[in-house]
């Protein structure tokens, strides 16, 4: 682990990590619930973390909730749902200046710490339940947050690729849940989810920023002494992915977005500075195989592009291309994977995807939201490297290694997103 | 060659600083070492971008008027060079490079955490160094079309211009960044020539680094590179636009669950020395009015008539100042009305001092947040120095500004009148 990384228990499946560097002019607190993704539970979970952002005990409702955050500096409170692999993790934070900035003295990492704590510990509840109204309205925010997913057309088509290629496993399930689920959650659905979470989830606590407050870290701890604890061990679910038809859908678009699903098995985490070599080679930079060829040379696209998912054991490329040239493009995509598989790159363009990925793990320590995804995701892999080890790796990679990983590579589906057909368009 | 002169920029409340140089090349340099820093970001900016359609120098007799798009045409060729492109030669530095176009500035830009020196060589180097062929120019005519086709495709993108047009009749702002598949084919070589020594020319740009460098290095390279540059004498042809709006509504429908709004309002341009304030006031104006903390959002959301994907923001550029209003709703007229109802409030009972300085607080501390990432202190510092401000004026007036100000702007703005509303509904059936 990295220079100034710190991680210790706080209680029963309860850890806080803390990155403190002088450098940085805020500090950020998060707090991270990981369960697993499953069908049945998504939904349930994701309405948690916008519903206890609306209010806590100390500020019954949004509007004095947020007149509090405007005191502490505009300070930024945010929630997110995420899917890591198959875990939901439900992401709780909060970031403001430093106190050195405060212009009264306040101790602002303090008084950020507690509230988010209270948001996740004392939530307003009446006779059990959520406040009735809060609940209605994130309720819908959650059928529409699903609903929208098809304004974002490439989003769209990447999230298809992988339910096809996950079709009953975890892997498939959207980290907010299906829309059914949504539509039939109740108010002691809600209630009795944020119980279990309390209960069952792994948490992870993150302090990163300038500063470190052991009061803070005490006041985090104390919230959750009295809850009776059994939590989840955080494992991740594996599953192959499957072979499937190739898959067309429609819909009044303009350009098609083609995505092409492979299995990438890695074995161990040796192989995984391979594949990250392979992938950027592949597909990955502004000097790739896909970049100069399908892009540069054909101009069939604007974007083609590789990314792996080493949870997942997948590769996936995607594009944007004018509907015509959709069989073009794949065979063109399929042809530099060959000439991956056949070893056919150069010392150049090994050494130009190790600068650039070294770049980029050295480079991430430059901010806090990239310190603290990094590491979360370590946690969440059940690794525990730095970025500089991760770079160290990466320079060690050979080529026969790269050519491997290439190697393994199979295509298991295709989904294409394209336009009506001629009188289908209204 | 040198330097014409070199000022130290201080902000004592932040204890923060940074180097302006004007280079013998004519080029304005924005330095800012933040040595406990892995990496360094560095922006080559030009003031130059999707507006400036029309223009001519002290070379030419007549405005001349040129191909929708044409800016960001520009920034994709000029990673192209002779024999090896940009991106190549990057590729031997590990840096992370990309460039882009707004409605009125082009900015090159790589990050990196190891060869410094090597990376601002090729960035200094190439984009000073362009090269257009028939040839060339007419391979990007593919890329750039699918690059419009994906923008064809974004609800997002489509229901801003779409309120732009509604807007604006003659400004250039209603013209689509990367124009159209038509307008791109009359770009040329010549064209592109034409532009390009017209704002590339070094008195016109900015070089702008934050993080972990030396000055005195970017210096050398400068010297090493750059050839001075002569004096530019730049006019744009200024915009005759009515006070009014053009369309008061615009709907379309694309594939979307639920329908896009912006609400815009048409505003006096703001500029010259009073910018700052100007700047801020308008911003403390539309969080106080719309922020999370305020009365009408806690409203429209609770009444689910908006999601947190609701916001605005203060658009301005050369001769254009607007408020815009975003987000999804079942009912966009609705929050249309509320908005223009709570404004007529606000307007006839002023603000009150605790919300101001609340707001003021929240504001101060948004921009002391963005002076921690380097890309944040790099970015800054150029979009501010074309403004003619300092990276703290913004800041720094923040802390200025009084409720009087506020509320006598407050009379000024927002006339229902100059207002438009622009919708994507989702496609039928």
């Amino acid at each position: 682990m990295s220079k100034g990384f710190t991680r210790s228990a706080l209680g029963e499946g309860i850890w806080i990590s803390r990155i403190t560097d002088k450098r940085f002019k805020t500090n950020r607190v998060s707090v991270n619930f990981i369960l697993p993704l499953a069908a049945g539970t998504a939904a349930r979970n994701a309405i948690l973390p916008p519903l206890l952002h609306k209010a806590c005990q100390d500020y019954p409702d949004f509007r004095r909730l947020n007149q509090r955050l405007g005191e502490l500096y505009g300070a930024f409170l945010d929630t997110e749902v995420r899917k890591v692999g198959s875990l939901q993790v439900l992401n709780f934070s909060i970031r403001t200046i430093d106190n050195r900035y405060a212009l009264a003295g306040e101790d602002l990492l303090f008084d950020c710490a507690k509230l988010l704590c209270d948001l996740i510990m004392r939530p307003l509840l009446v006779d059990g339940k959520f406040v009735e109204e809060n609940f209605a309205v994130e309720k819908q925010v959650l059928m529409d947050d699903i609903r929208s997913k098809i304004n974002d057309k490439r989003g769209y088509a990447i999230s298809r690729c992988e339910e096809i290629l996950f079709a009953g496993s975890a892997l498939a399930v959207d980290e907010l849940g299906d829309l059914e689920s949504a539509q039939a959650l109740t108010n002691e659905d809600a209630v009795q989810a944020y119980r279990e979470m309390l209960r069952t989830a792994r948490v992870e606590v993150m302090v990163t920023g300038a500063d470190f407050s052991q009061a803070a870290a005490d006041y985090v701890k104390d919230s959750f002494a009295a809850l009776e604890r059994i939590p989840f061990s955080g494992a991740q679910e594996l599953a192959a992915p499957v072979a499937a038809e190739d898959t067309v859908e429609r819909m009044d678009v303009k350009q098609s977005k083609m995505v092409l699903g492979f299995s990438a098995p890695m074995v161990g985490e040796g192989e995984l500075s391979a594949f990250r070599m392979m992938t950027a080679m592949y597909g990955g930079t502004p000097v790739s195989k896909l970049f100069l060829n399908v892009r540069e040379k054909l101009s069939l696209c604007y974007y083609c592009v590789s990314r792996f998912d080493r949870l997942k054991g997948i590769l996936m490329v995607d594009c944007g291309v004018e509907n015509q040239n959709i069989e073009k493009a794949r065979e063109e995509i399929l042809r530099q994977l060959a000439d991956m598989q056949k070893g056919a790159f150069t010392a150049d363009e090994i050494s130009a995807a190790q600068l650039r990925l070294r770049n980029s793990f050295t480079s991430l320590t430059d901010s806090l939201g990239g310190i603290e995804n990094w590491y979360l995701t370590q946690i969440c892999c059940g690794t525990e490297f730095s970025p500089e080890e991760e770079a160290e790796k990466i320079a060690a990679v050979t080529p026969e290694q790269i050519q491997a990983a290439a190697g393994k590579l199979e295509l298991k589906a295709v989904y294409v997103l394209t336009g009506k057909e001629e009188g289908e368009r209204k | 060659m040198g330097i014409q002169s070199r000022e130290i920029i201080r902000n004592q409340r932040l204890g923060e600083q940074y180097l302006k140089i004007k280079h013998d090349s004519g080029l304005n340099l924005l330095l800012c070492p933040m040595p406990d820093y892995a990496g360094a970001y560095a922006l080559f900016g030009t003031n130059y971008g999707s507006i400036d359609t029309c223009f001519k120098t002290q070379h030419d007799e007549d405005f001349v008027e040129v191909p929708a798009g044409i800016a960001h045409y520009l920034e994709h060729k000029l990673f192209e060079s002779e024999d090896l492109d940009a991106f190549a030669r990057y590729a031997k530095t590990g840096a992370s490079a990309n460039a882009y176009t707004s409605f009125n500035r082009t900015c090159y830009l790589f990050s990196c955490a190891g060869d410094f020196s090597g990376s601002l060589e090729i960035l200094l180097d190439f984009v000073t160094s362009p090269y257009f062929t028939e040839e060339t120019v007419a391979k990007e005519q593919g890329i750039i079309g699918q690059e419009i086709r994906m923008y064809d495709d974004d609800p997002n993108w489509q229901v801003f211009f779409n309120l732009l047009r509604c807007m604006y009749q003659n400004h250039p702002v209603n013209i689509d960044i990367a124009g159209t598949v038509e307008s791109i084919a009359q770009i040329t070589p010549e064209l592109l020539y034409r532009c390009y020594n017209t704002f590339y020319n070094l008195n016109n740009m900015v070089l702008s680094i934050a993080g972990n460098f030396d000055p005195e290095e970017v210096i050398r390279l400068c010297d090493k590179i750059l050839k001075p540059a002569e004096k530019i004498q730049l006019e744009s042809q200024p915009v005759v636009e009515p006070e009014g709006v053009v369309e008061k509504r615009c709907e379309v429908s694309l594939p979307v669950s639920m329908p896009l709004f912006h609400i815009g309002f048409k505003e006096k341009d703001i500029d010259g020395p009073g910018l700052a304030k100007d700047f801020v006031l308008r911003n403390i104006l539309l969080e106080i009015i719309a922020g999370e903390a305020s009365e009408l959002y806690s409203r429209l959301y609770d009444a689910g008539l908006i999601n947190a994907q609701f916001g605005a923001e203060v658009l301005t550029m050369r001769q254009l100042c607007a408020y815009v209003f975003e987000g999804e709703s079942k009912d966009p007229d609705e929050v249309y009305r509320q908005l223009l109802e709570e404004i007529a409030r606000f307007k006839q009972n002023g603000v009150d001092e605790a919300s101001f300085e609340r707001v003021r607080k929240a504001v101060y501390g948004r921009y002391v947040r963005s002076f921690e990432s380097i890309e944040g202190v790099a970015s800054a510092m150029l979009a501010n120095s074309f403004d003619g401000l300092t990276l703290y004026d913004l800041s720094d007036a923040t802390a200025a500004v009084t409720l009087e100000e506020l509320n006598a702007v407050l009379k000024t703005q927002f006339a229902p009148e100059r207002a438009a509303i622009s919708i994507v509904n989702p496609v039928e059936g």
